[in-house]
């Protein structure tokens, strides 16, 4: 994913590494350019197996999960990850374009942090709720 | 004639189609965020204006496709609702709250009729009630000239809370009152307006009101204004 340097303000999240699992290259592209311009660091991946063995190796310090991919969805990829020692503390947002209360729930029930609905929200609002995540701000 | 309700697998389509469609717009959404934002640069005041219809017009498409799922859910039962007792009265003060900066830019009055603290709560879903309470206003305060008002009163009406909005707007057109529950429809001093609307909210409030066990109806008069009124069954 092409990385624009951009003009920044340093913010909460400058030196954060935030993890986005994100299949669709449009969306993919602006969030690589806005999390530039807040001075984070992104590991993007586009499916829910190549995240996997990532998270384990990079320990972000959040996750960005879509939930409709391609192979293993959000929902498998959070189970797994609540379910392992080492990844079940990181945070973990949902993002994605669903929204029925029953796909809310189940994020939740999962330990979801948080169930954004993409098409609801501007940008600033996505980071702002990722800034209140990692300030330990629950719902 | 009253539309065809939906079988399973058109509600899924629908549900599948809206978030096909809701991605793509969110791209849109968002790049339009950060260039009017001004990440990418300054802008020149014609391009500001004309990035701001474009978000506009991508807006007006997200709140239909929302519109357009939310008619499906309903029609196919797929809504879930979680009653719960609640004083009507402080969600009522919530939503209008966030809309204060709608009434203060039109300088409308909002009166209370009756503001009765001792209202007994009513079984509701909140979230979905919030929706109801805020397409009735929107539809108040959009189509009330500048410096108008709004009158809110509450009733208990045997074992049901009546709730009336009755705005001083531009009324509802005696041959357009028939179709004004149909979907898709606007009436026509209300389109001539130019305002964002997708014709599918008051047909959604009223199908969330009667699957709460009420009922939404209306009167009005052209240039004197509209009185939408709702019954809620009270908490037991």
């Amino acid at each position: 994913m092409e990385n624009t340097p951009i003009v920044n303000e340093p913010g909460a999240l400058a030196g954060k590494k935030v993890m986005w699992v994100e299949d669709d290259s449009f969306l993919s592209d602006i969030i690589a350019r806005k999390l530039s311009a807040e001075k984070c660091l992104l590991v993007h991946t586009k499916d829910a197996e190549e995240a996997l063995p990532l998270v384990g190796t990079e320990m972000p310090d959040v996750i960005m999960l879509d939930v409709l991919l391609p192979g293993m969805n959000g929902f498998e990829l959070l189970t797994k990850l609540k379910s392992d020692p080492k990844t079940k503390s990181i945070p973990v947002i949902l993002l994605s374009n669903l929204g029925q209360e029953s796909d809310v729930e189940k994020g939740k029930s999962l330990g979801a942090d948080r169930f954004l609905v993409k098409a609801t929200l501007k940008l600033d609002e996505v980071i702002g709720q990722i800034k209140e995540v990692l300030a330990g701000a629950k719902e | 004639m009253e539309p065809r309700q939906p079988n399973q697998s058109e509600s899924d389509f629908v549900s599948i189609v809206a978030h096909q469609l809701r991605t793509p717009l969110s791209g849109v959404k968002w790049t339009l965020d950060m260039v009017l934002g001004g990440t990418l640069g300054a802008l020149s005041a014609e391009q500001r204006a004309l990035l701001l219809k474009c978000y506009e017009s991508n807006e007006r498409m997200i709140v239909l496709i929302n519109d357009m799922l939310s008619v499906s859910r309903i029609d196919s039962d797929k809504l879930e609702y979680r009653l719960v007792p609640t004083q009507i009265l402080d969600l009522l003060d919530n939503v209008l709250f966030e809309m204060a900066s709608s009434v203060g830019k039109k300088k409308l009055r909002v009166l209370f009729a009756n503001k009765d603290k001792n209202l007994p709560r009513v079984l509701i879903d909140v979230e979905k009630m919030r929706a109801v309470l805020q397409n009735l206003l929107e539809n108040a305060i959009q189509y009330t000239p500048k410096g108008g008002k709004v009158e809110i009163d509450f009733q208990v009406v045997g074992e049901l809370v009546q709730v009336s909005i009755k705005d001083s707007g531009i009324g509802i057109p005696e041959e357009d009152k028939k179709n004004i529950f149909k979907r898709f429809f606007r009436a026509k001093n209300a389109a001539k307006m130019e305002k964002n609307g997708s014709g599918l909210g008051l047909s959604i409030a009223r199908g969330i009101i009667e699957k709460h066990g009420g009922r939404l109806w209306f009167e009005s008069k052209v240039e004197e204004g509209t009185t939408f009124s709702f019954t809620i069954p009270i908490a037991k």
